[in-house]
């Protein structure tokens, strides 16, 4: 049973990394990015608003702005969707037509800083009191987008300040700033902490299937892992010295 | 209106509140900002920097990218991911986000959007600007501190010097 949820994790990753590819090459950042590209077009969530940028060469351009709200701080892409973490909500909009987003639903919960990242038909947002965000609570959230109209909450996990985040497959990890980085795995939507690096400031992550980027005040770190024995191996840091104010 | 200021420094992304400072001493250390104006600076590929405040990361073919907030982006060459090699810094003022496609680089520039050739890093080419509009993210001011209230009007703030404030009517919680 467990081979078997693995392996069909396993596909719904290359799917989703299937979408990504298309004939041209694109990158990949963390989950705190503001910028997302789909095929040609350029999302940028501002303070307010989803612009969206024509990529095409000779056209370059705004081609539109979308007033949502206040707080909006991350976008994800994904399918014909995008996700977006703002301060007070998960917002989905929807791009089937690619210059213009359209609000499918707005997942509202008490005023926290989220940012989201999406796995096949899975979101997985952190919610956490800071400084600005004092009313919140500090949770790791997975939402059932299988119907992006009517997203389900299906699993919570208390966490210390948790922010940045980035999933392969079943593993899951999430930096909790000053408090370090946890691995978690989210298998069958269970969520159980493996391992914790509690040392290191972690800020932001980019995971892929054997390996993470790790980035905070103390430097930029790089790791191998494995889930199932969780095993997490130092390859390279590179180091930050501090400016003062 | 009065309050355009505060709200623009709550939406800056990080956690800060801003708002009256809970008493308003006569003379304090506190912070003043320091505006860019749009037009800052030229985007060009100089040598390695040392890491300081790292900001987001983009990871592009064998490349990593590290923002350095507000200064621009280190580059390295990370095929081997237990020896990443530094290449060099692409110095754009302002910068926090990145995107590339195709060998364009998508980055901010303050308030503006450049599209930036990185075929060739060595020589980085502009191959596009647009303005990024409602974009009003600035830096915001050290939490716990005094600090002179932004003036929208005079750009975007891309740090804060420390100085002493007379009557300081903004305080970052």
């Amino acid at each position: 049973m467990r081979i078997r949820i693995f392996a069909l994790a396993l596909i719904l990753f290359s799917c989703s990394e299937a979408n990504v590819s298309s004939d041209s090459t694109q990158g990949t950042g963390g989950s705190l990015t503001r910028f997302a590209i789909k095929d040609s077009y350029l999302y940028i969530v501002t303070g307010f608003t989803i612009n969206v940028y024509s990529l095409n060469a000779g056209a370059f351009n705004e081609v539109n702005s979308i007033t949502i709200g206040f707080g909006l701080e991350t976008i994800q892409a994904n399918g014909d969707f995008l996700y977006l973490g703002a301060n007070d909500a998960m917002y989905i909009y929807s791009i089937a037509d690619r210059t213009k987003p359209e609000f499918v639903f707005r997942y509202a919960h008490i005023v926290s800083c989220d940012p989201v990242v999406v796995q096949g038909n899975r979101a997985y947002v952190t919610l956490r009191t800071g400084n600005a965000c004092n009313l919140g609570v500090n949770m790791l959230e997975i939402i059932d987008i299988s119907d992006p109209y009517s997203p389900e909450l299906i699993a919570q996990h208390q966490m210390t300040s948790p922010g940045g985040l980035g999933i392969s497959g079943t593993c899951l990890f999430v930096c909790e700033g000053v408090n370090g980085l946890k691995m978690l795995n989210v298998a069958n939507d269970q969520i159980t902490e493996l391992l914790e690096l509690p040392e290191v400031n972690a800020y932001d992550v980019i995971v892929k299937p054997n390996s993470f980027i790790l980035t905070g005040e103390d430097g930029i770190f790089q790791y191998d892992y494995t889930c199932d024995p969780p095993v997490l191996t130092l390859v390279s840091s590179i180091p930050v010295q501090r400016a003062d104010f | 209106m009065k309050h355009l200021p505060y709200l623009i420094l709550l939406l800056t992304g990080a956690c800060t509140f801003v708002g009256e400072p809970p008493a308003r001493p006569e003379r304090v250390e506190g912070y003043v900002p320091v505006y860019a104006e749009a037009s800052a600076g030229e985007v060009k590929f100089t040598s390695p920097r040392t890491v300081k405040a790292p900001g987001k990361i983009y990871t592009y073919g064998t490349y990593l990218l590290i923002n350095e907030v507000n200064l621009g982006i280190h580059v390295y060459e990370n095929s081997n991911p237990a020896q990443p090699e530094p290449l060099g810094f692409l110095e754009i003022v302002g910068n926090t986000d990145m995107a590339i496609r195709d060998n364009i680089l998508y980055a901010n520039h303050l308030g503006q959007l450049l599209a930036i050739n990185v075929t060739n890093l060595s020589t980085p080419q502009k191959v596009g600007e647009v303005t990024i509009t409602r974009w009003l993210l600035g830096v915001p001011p050290p939490a716990r501190s005094y600090f002179q209230c932004v003036e929208p009007a005079n750009g975007i703030v891309i740090a804060w010097k420390k100085e002493t404030l007379r009557n300081p009517e903004c305080y970052a919680h």
